[in-house]
């Protein structure tokens, strides 16, 4: 070829190695920040972040067998450590009356409606003081979320009258649950007691279940005395069975 | 995230989306050649040249993409590693990629090889990059024109001269230029050849 002619096609062969050049280049690059990145995680070994070197340098290792721990600065474990804590203490010690009356949960909202107002529940209260008995505040068990934040705790008062009146004829007694004050009022047998106060979901929708001797009773939203029946459904007694020993 | 239409149609603007198609398909590719092909870093080169491959055609005037991106890619793969491997003769390579899809409009790559057939366009190469590393819009214009398939009017608009004459007529003096320093370098190794 003569050197004084320049063709189209050398131009173009030319250009064309120039540009694939710069594009191996700049893939080159990009491969180079792929394999400067932290490895994907395989199988059995904790995921890392992805950090700049310099960032990674003053990472810590709490142990060196805990592979976990490696990529967490010191400063991050004690924040994530404060805000857990911070968290269980919260959900744990939140009470119903403790919050702004404004401010009601939705399990307050949500509650069935109570059938007996307070001013007509005393007297059925008054009518049981005749016999002697304790009041106390007993935490309702719910269904376990192990591993998860419960939901806040929920506790009703309980009064428990023995003795006094007759009772029903296979001798558990009565009771009246008022949900809108959170109240059970209890006549039961000379030496009775709650071992365990139970409800199947937060909202208490279902009433609420009492353990008295390793015997299940259910207290639906009542208006009057009723009669303590025990459960006598194997599937009942298996799920009370399983939030008792959820919250053991 | 685009999707491959988007990106085709981008990628005739912008070539810096190459970069994305690259990341997108790199796993799948290189995962594909290696069930194939032992040598890492020859699979690596053949996946960037398949990539720039695809750019090249994405940039012709008709070129109509009947499958996906990564199908095309990965059969552009496939025919370089089977060349490669020298299967070839014994096992046609078919237009067929991995998955069944078929590949209507891919064609084998240019050879990489033979992008430097001889010493002027090793010179012209070498001409082109200091351009490209210099100031004006030597380079531009004729990677335009000559690499993109651009028009002159489209030239005109984007490097922002008043109409596509005045780009024609500074392409001409940048060829002439071109071919002025070809020369010079050829004579310079020319005379050093005799005197060596």
């Amino acid at each position: 070829m003569d050197n004084e002619i320049l063709s189209e096609l050398e131009i173009k062969a030319a250009i064309r190695s120039v540009e694939r050049e710069a594009f191996r280049e700049k893939f080159r690059q990009l491969d180079q920040e792929d394999t400067q990145q932290p490895p994907m995680p395989t199988p059995g070994q904790a995921p890392t972040r992805g950090r700049a070197p310099a960032i990674r340098r003053e990472k810590i290792w709490l142990s060196s067998s805990d592979r976990m721990m490696q990529f967490f600065t010191l400063g991050e474990v004690i924040v994530s450590l404060v805000a857990c804590f911070i968290g269980l203490y919260t959900s744990w010690n939140i009470k119903p009356g403790d919050q702004d009356p404004a401010k009601k949960t939705a399990s307050d909202q949500q509650a069935p409606p109570a059938l007996l107002p307070r001013a007509q529940l005393e007297p059925v209260s008054r009518g049981l003081s005749s016999a002697k008995g304790e009041q106390k505040e007993m935490t309702v068990l719910l269904p376990g979320s192990l591993g998860f934040a419960r939901p806040g705790k929920i506790s009703l008062t309980v009064m428990i009258n023995t003795g006094g009146e007759v009772l029903t004829p296979s001798g558990e007694g009565y009771y009246l649950y008022d949900s809108a004050h959170r109240q059970i009022l209890l006549q039961l047998p000379q030496g009775g007691v709650i071992d365990k106060l139970i409800a199947t979901d937060p909202l208490l929708s279902d009433g609420v279940y009492i353990s008295m001797r390793g015997i299940y009773y259910h207290l639906h939203v009542s208006g009057a005395r009723e009669k303590l029946a025990p459960i006598q459904g194997k599937e009942k007694i298996e799920e009370l069975d399983k939030i008792v020993f959820q919250n053991q | 995230m685009y999707t491959d239409e988007e990106l085709i149609r981008l990628l005739r603007e912008d070539s810096g989306l190459l970069s994305t198609i690259y990341q997108r398909h790199k796993a799948y590719c290189i995962r594909f050649m290696q069930s194939l092909y032992h040598d890492q870093d020859e699979i690596k080169d053949i996946y960037q040249d398949a990539v720039i491959t695809f750019y090249e055609k994405v940039q012709q005037p008709g070129f109509v993409l009947t499958c996906s991106i990564a199908t095309y890619l990965s059969a552009i793969c496939r025919n370089q590693v089977l060349k490669r491997i020298s299967f070839s003769g014994r096992h046609p390579v078919s237009h067929v990629d991995p998955n069944g899809e078929l590949i209507k409009n891919s064609i084998d790559p240019a050879d990489p090889g033979e992008e430097i057939k001889n010493e002027r366009v090793k010179a012209l190469t070498a001409i082109l990059k200091e351009m490209k590393m210099g100031s004006g819009n030597c380079y531009e214009i004729l990677a335009r024109y000559y690499y993109r398939g651009q028009s002159m009017d489209k030239i005109a608009t984007d490097l922002h001269y008043t109409n596509a004459d005045n780009v024609k007529n500074q392409k001409y003096r940048c060829q002439e230029k071109l071919k002025a320093m070809l020369l010079k370098r050829l004579g310079i190794r020319n005379k050093e050849v005799r005197n060596g």
